[in-house]
């Protein structure tokens, strides 16, 4: 018991040096105010104020950063989830040869290392001279990058679907709609959520693709970080599009795990 | 009628299945033939063993694998090592254990780049160790800790990064072993690192493999913690790719991708078959 | 002597009590039983012993020698658990091994006493198969096997044969008294089934809510339960209570008015409550016309039941249930008689 409680302790001190300072750093360095610069000597900032705030909002291209991953993400995530709904139906509630091998293979894109992918996706493009719409090449990518989640939790739902409530809504002479309604539907919502959210999440926080195929045309919050943080850096605007770019995560994952921990434990535990 | 019905499974695949297999076909078939000279964006194709030749003869490649190998398996041991205990720990729900798995799991919300930066922050010239350090007055002057040549702090961020990863596969099948096969073990006389050693790590072995294929590949291919927090003298195998590729040099850049598949491949089943030697390996001997 | 005391066992959670004061002595080479419901706190006790559950009071005791504080890894003792709890990865003789490896027992020695208990237990031919590929039986038998080779002072079973068929169940029952007794071990038995509590123990314990009600040798605590719950638990009895009406005429007799009539009863009890409950097992009728109560009731109900007919009568306006085998005896009234040494009079 007692060494429960040195533990838990151990835990939250190792938590407050591995979050809380860090994120209490990031969200100062954010406030520092111009006026009057941060120095080693001081351990609060001597002005604080929301001037970096507004000058990255006003003078950067955190906007239109903004509603590229904005619009990329919801995209791409809808595509996956409509995409993978036939194969993994075909996964989850057929039989056919090679359909073990078939499954592991949908993992493909999740074990190849995003960089390598990345770039001869864009060497593919420039050779079928494709190059130039990098919405579109970017949204293809990713699609094909994040599918394999989409089809994981659909394959998992599917596979839930329970084949006597089926059954028993046929007997009971339901149409096909209704037999969707009573015996799909129910398993398959809090998949079509997690999906959608999963794809979503990951969209947003993207880099390799978005800046290999992308940049510097077509920006998002990602990329714009990794300038700030590299040939542009200034600690304070780094720390802004920091904070940008985790806290809606945070609160998307919060929400996440509600959806899932509510409706299906065997999807976040991926048996 | 059978036909038709594979048929059906065929259509049913195109679209997702069909998607994924098309264009990593793609993929891997480009980078695989770039590399020999084909696929040319900027003349003639040709098939030729020399842009191989001349990343064989670079120092910078070999350092390049060196340095991503290092971070690639430092990273996927010390990742996975530290999230058992932490798994066992968390086997059973006590009080005040699903905070814990909360804020445990919490670096998976961040981003790697926002990680890197964060990181940076505290390390940094200007950052909050050497303030808190220099304050105390155990340091005269700030210390240059970033961008170490050891590269340590990227596998701090490789670890913080990958740590939550790992707990996350191996506490459900942690979770799954049964009670009583658990106590059986202690009943006959194991202790806490046999029954580790012997029944739990044997028992998971496949979600360890896991953890440690996807932290390493994942480590290995490393672009962004490399680039902001990693040794300014040395390159990964990511760095040097899009080094090439940004040159125009698409052919040797295809031949470091084409490496770091390879590397990822050979990876993945050097550590299958290891963790199984080391877990199951020595057959105990009896009479017969 | 004893292998195993346990002495004034508390168990209390939060808000739940599983175990009252639970005091017990085992001697050497003894196979007791504990028996009970679920939930009465057969299983806490015996994992109390084991040593997995430290108990919130008490002592457990294993050969004269405090182990209250010792953990299982050191504990002489070894468990069959109810899922037999093999270790899935490991071959036949890796698990028989196991315990034998953890106690660092040279190679020889290992042998030695593997080989005899692989040739005990014929799994001879099972030694390099995996526990999935062995069929229930087997498997109970490894475990059996597993806990053997350690030759612990105790050997804990807890409700080893509740996940096999029917038929297994009796062999089984059958091999483990024979194995038990072939070691010389003394053996601490969980179970909820009172056929494999009857026949398997030396003694029986049984359980209610968390306290030992009644620890006799198997026929007394069949014969004479001590009080309804045990005559209850324990094969089928009929409960009727009952007021004392006077002393017999013969030693240790005595006479009680009840719903089914006026009941003669021997009890060598010095005193007797005026208000008490008497029980009597449904098999102990007779339809000897020279015993000593004579009961005539209206037949309710029949099921037959293989070797016997389960015969419902309503006596009067209560309802009891008797056996009888000769069908020529059920029509639509019945008299039957029974044996003031078969009636017994039950603490409450």
């Amino acid at each position: 018991m007692n060494l429960n409680k040195v533990l838990i302790l151990l835990i939250l001190i190792i938590s407050f040096i591995w979050l809380v300072v860090p994120f209490t750093m990031a969200i100062l360095w954010s406030l520092v105010d111009p006026s009057e610069p941060w120095t080693v000597d001081k351990i609060f900032p001597p002005v604080m104020s929301f001037y970096r705030w507004n000058y990255m909002w006003e003078n950067s291209n955190l906007k239109e950063a903004l509603l590229n991953s904005y619009i990329l993400a919801p995209t791409t995530a809808l595509f996956c989830l409509i995409l993978s709904i036939p194969t993994s139906y075909a996964f989850g509630r057929l039989n056919f040869y090679g359909k073990e091998i078939a499954k592991l293979l949908t993992l493909l894109p999740i074990v190849l290392p995003p960089f390598v992918t990345s770039i001869y996706f864009s060497s593919i493009l420039f050779e079928i001279g494709f190059q130039y719409w990098k919405f579109g090449n970017v949204l293809i990518a990713h699609v094909v990058l994040f599918i394999p989640f989409s089809i994981r939790i659909m394959t998992v739902c599917f596979e839930q679907v329970k084949q006597d409530v089926i059954d028993a809504a046929r007997d009971l002479s339901a149409s096909k709609i209704e037999v969707f309604k009573t015996a799909y539907f129910p398993s398959l919502k809090s998949g079509v959520f997690a999906s959608i959210l999963i794809v979503f999440i990951l969209s947003i926080e993207e880099f390799a693709i978005a800046f290999i195929i992308g940049a510097p045309d077509f920006i998002t919050i990602p990329t714009i970080l990794y300038s700030a943080l590299g040939q542009d850096f200034v600690r304070p605007n780094a720390a802004v599009i920091s904070l940008i770019l985790v806290f809606p995560n945070v609160i998307l994952m919060i929400f996440l795990e509600r959806v899932l921990r509510s409706a299906n434990p065997a999807l976040i535990s991926g048996k | 009628m059978k036909a038709l019905n594979y048929l059906k499974i065929i259509a049913l695949l195109l679209p997702g299945f069909g998607l994924i297999l098309f264009f990593l076909g793609m993929i891997l078939y480009v980078a695989i033939f770039q590399s020999f000279g084909l696929f040319n964006l900027s003349g003639e194709d040709n098939f030729t063993l020399q842009y191989w030749e001349k990343l064989f003869n670079r120092k910078v490649f070999y350092r390049s694998v060196n340095y991503s190998l290092y971070v690639g398996v430092i990273s996927s041991i010390i990742s996975v090592a530290l999230a058992y205990p932490i798994a066992l720990w968390l086997r059973k729900p006590f009080y005040g254990s699903i905070i814990i798995n909360s804020i445990l799991k919490a670096p998976l919300l961040v981003h790697g780049l926002v990680a890197a930066f964060l990181f940076v922050n505290l390390v940094a010239y200007h950052g909050i160790i050497n303030q808190i350090f220099i304050f105390i007055g155990l340091w005269d002057e700030p210390i240059r800790m970033q961008n170490d040549k050891n590269a340590i702090g990227v596998l701090i961020l490789q670890v913080w990064k990958n740590l939550p990863f790992a707990l996350l596969i191996l506490l459900g099948s942690i979770q799954s072993i049964g009670d009583d096969v658990i106590d059986a073990a202690r009943d006959l006389g194991a202790n806490s690192f046999a029954r580790l050693k012997k029944i739990i790590a044997p028992l998971t072995i496949s979600s360890m493999q896991a953890a440690l294929i996807i932290i390493f590949i994942g480590a290995l291919a490393d672009f962004s913690f490399q680039s902001i927090a990693g040794p300014t003298n040395k390159y990964s195998l990511s760095q040097l790719m899009l080094y090439y590729k940004n040159n125009g040099r698409w052919h040797e850049a295809a031949g470091v991708g084409v490496t770091i598949m390879i590397i990822s491949f050979l990876g993945a089943i050097f550590i299958s078959y290891l963790t199984k030697f080391i877990f199951f390996g020595r057959k105990i001997n009896e009479f017969k | 002597m004893y292998s195993l005391e346990v002495r004034n066992i508390k168990m209390k959670y939060d808000n739940f009590t599983a175990l009252s004061d639970v005091s017990l002595k085992v001697k050497k080479g003894e196979f007791v039983t504990l028996l009970g419901p679920s939930g009465c706190g057969k299983t806490t006790l015996l994992k109390i012993i084991s040593g997995f559950i430290t108990p919130s009071n008490g002592n457990v005791f294993i050969n004269n020698e405090d182990v209250t504080k010792t953990p299982p890894e050191t504990r002489d003792t070894a468990m069959c658990f109810q899922s037999y709890a093999l270790f899935p990865h490991l071959s036949v003789l890796q698990n028989l091994s196991f315990g034998l490896i953890q106690r660092k027992v040279d190679t020889k020695k290992r042998s030695q006493i593997l080989e005899e208990v692989v040739a005990q237990l014929e799994l001879t031919t099972e030694l390099e198969k995996l526990p999935n590929q062995l069929s229930g039986g087997q498997q109970q038998r490894v475990a059996l096997g597993r806990a053997l080779v350690m030759r612990p002072e105790v050997i804990l079973f807890d409700e080893p044969l509740s996940n096999l068929d029917a038929l297994l169940r009796e062999s089984v029952r059958i091999e483990i008294k024979r194995i038990v007794k072939l070691f010389n071990l003394t053996a601490i038995y969980v179970t909820h089934d009172q056929h494999e509590a009857l026949s398997l123990s030396d003694r029986i314990a049984l359980l209610h809510e968390g306290s030992i009600i009644q620890i006799d040798d198997s026929e007394t605590i069949y014969t004479s339960p001590k009080n309804k719950f045990v005559a209850n638990f324990l094969g089928s009895s009929n409960i009727i209570s009952a007021k004392l009406i006077k002393k017999g005429n013969k030693k240790n007799e005595w006479i009680f008015q009840s719903e089914i009539g006026k009941l003669v009863v021997y009890s060598e009890e010095v005193s007797v409550k005026p208000d008490v409950h008497i029980s009597w097992r449904s098999e102990k009728v007779t339809f000897n016309k020279s015993s000593d109560n004579k009961i005539k009731g209206k037949i309710e109900n029949i099921f037959f039941l293989g070797s016997h007919y389960e015969v419902f009568v309503k006596v009067n306006k209560e309802i009891v249930k008797i056996n009888v085998s000769n069908k020529h005896l059920l029509n639509k009234e019945i008299t039957f008689f029974l044996d003031k040494r078969d009636l017994k009079i039950l603490e409450d």
